[in-house]
C-alpha cells in the first residue's frame, strides 16, 4: 500500500504540474494551437512505441477505431479550449473545469447503461452545479470588477 | 468567449475519457487500450494540426519542447495513476489522491506563482468544485 500511495502522489504531481506547465508555456507567448499540435504528436508517438513494445499488434476492431477517432477530437477540441481559456482566466478555475467534466461520462452511464444514482453520485452533481453556478459568477463579477482581479 | 470555453471543455472533455468505459463494456481484451489510444492522440493531433499547418504555420523550438514537456508529465500521470492501481491500492483512493492533489498543486501554484486572486464567489466555486470532483471519483 505504501508503494502505491507514492504512485497516487507522483500521478497527482503530474497532472498538475501539467497544469502548471500549460500557464507557463502561456505566459511566455505559445500559441494554444502549436502547443495541443505538439503535446497530441508527441503523445501519439510515445504511445505507438508503447503498442509496438507491447506486442500485441494493432488490431482494433472498426467501431473502437471510429470512436477513438472522434473522442480523440473532443479531448484536442477540450484542451485546446483550456489552452485558450488560461490566457484569458485563471488556471485554477479552468483546470477544475476540466475535472468536473468527468461528471459528463458518469450521467451518460446512468442514462446509457443504467447505472444506479446513489446517493454519493447525486451529491456529487449537486455539489458540481453549485460550484459550476458560483465559477461562471465569480467570473462575471470579475468582469465587472476589474480592478479587483 | 470564456463562458463558452467553459462550457466546450466540461462537455467535450468530460466524453473524451468515456471510449475506455465503452471498450470494456465491449469486452475487447485489455491490451487494445494502446493502439485505441495511439488512434485516439493522432485524431487529436490532426484536428489541431492540419489548420494549424495550412495556415502555413510554423511550429517554434520553445512550443516543441512545452508541448513534449505537457505529453510527457500526461502521460507520466496517466501510468502512476495505473502502476498505483495494480499494486494494491482500490480506485476510491487513487482517483481521489490523484485528481483532487492535482487541484490543490494548480490551486497553490495559481496563488503562489502565477499571482491569481479570486473574489468570494469564485473561492466558494472552487471548494464546491473539489469537493465535487472528490465524491465523482470515489463513486
Amino acid at each position: 500500500m505504501g508503494t502505491s500511495i507514492v504512485f497516487c502522489f507522483l500521478g497527482a504531481l503530474s497532472f498538475g504540474s501539467c497544469a502548471c506547465v500549460s500557464k507557463i508555456a502561456d505566459r511566455q507567448g505559445c500559441r494554444a494551437s502549436a502547443l495541443i499540435s505538439c503535446l497530441f504528436g508527441w503523445a501519439a508517438v510515445f504511445m505507438l512505441i508503447r503498442t509496438l513494445v507491447a506486442k500485441t499488434g494493432f488490431a482494433l476492431p472498426g467501431r473502437a477505431t471510429g470512436m477513438a477517432v472522434v473522442l480523440g477530437v473532443c479531448a484536442a477540441v477540450a484542451i485546446f479550449a483550456f489552452q485558450m481559456s488560461i490566457s484569458m482566466g485563471k488556471v485554477t478555475v479552468a483546470w477544475l473545469v476540466m475535472n468536473l467534466s468527468s461528471g459528463v461520462p458518469a450521467l451518460v452511464s446512468i442514462w446509457l447503461y443504467r447505472e444506479e444514482l446513489t446517493p454519493l453520485k447525486y451529491v456529487a452533481f449537486t455539489l458540481a452545479l453549485a460550484a459550476l453556478i458560483c465559477l461562471f459568477l465569480g467570473k462575471k463579477l470579475e468582469m465587472q470588477a476589474p480592478a479587483t482581479k | 468567449m470564456w463562458f463558452l470555453l467553459m462550457l466546450l471543455m466540461l462537455l467535450t472533455n468530460g466524453m473524451s475519457a468515456f471510449g475506455l468505459k465503452v471498450i470494456a463494456a465491449w469486452g475487447l481484451p485489455d491490451t487494445s487500450k494502446f493502439p485505441y489510444l495511439t488512434v485516439w492522440y493522432a485524431a487529436g493531433f490532426a484536428c489541431i494540426a492540419l489548420p494549424f499547418f495550412m495556415r502555413k504555420q510554423i511550429v517554434s523550438p520553445r512550443e516543441l519542447g512545452w508541448g513534449a514537456a505537457m505529453a510527457v508529465l500526461s502521460i507520466g500521470g496517466q501510468l502512476a495513476t495505473a502502476v498505483a492501481l495494480q499494486t494494491g491500492a482500490p480506485g476510491n483512493v487513487v482517483f481521489p489522491v490523484t485528481t483532487g492533489g492535482a487541484i490543490l498543486m494548480v490551486g497553490v501554484a495559481g496563488q503562489v506563482f502565477f499571482g491569481e486572486r479570486m473574489n468570494r464567489v469564485t473561492t466558494v466555486g472552487i471548494l464546491l468544485g473539489f469537493l465535487a470532483v472528490l465524491l465523482l471519483s470515489i463513486g
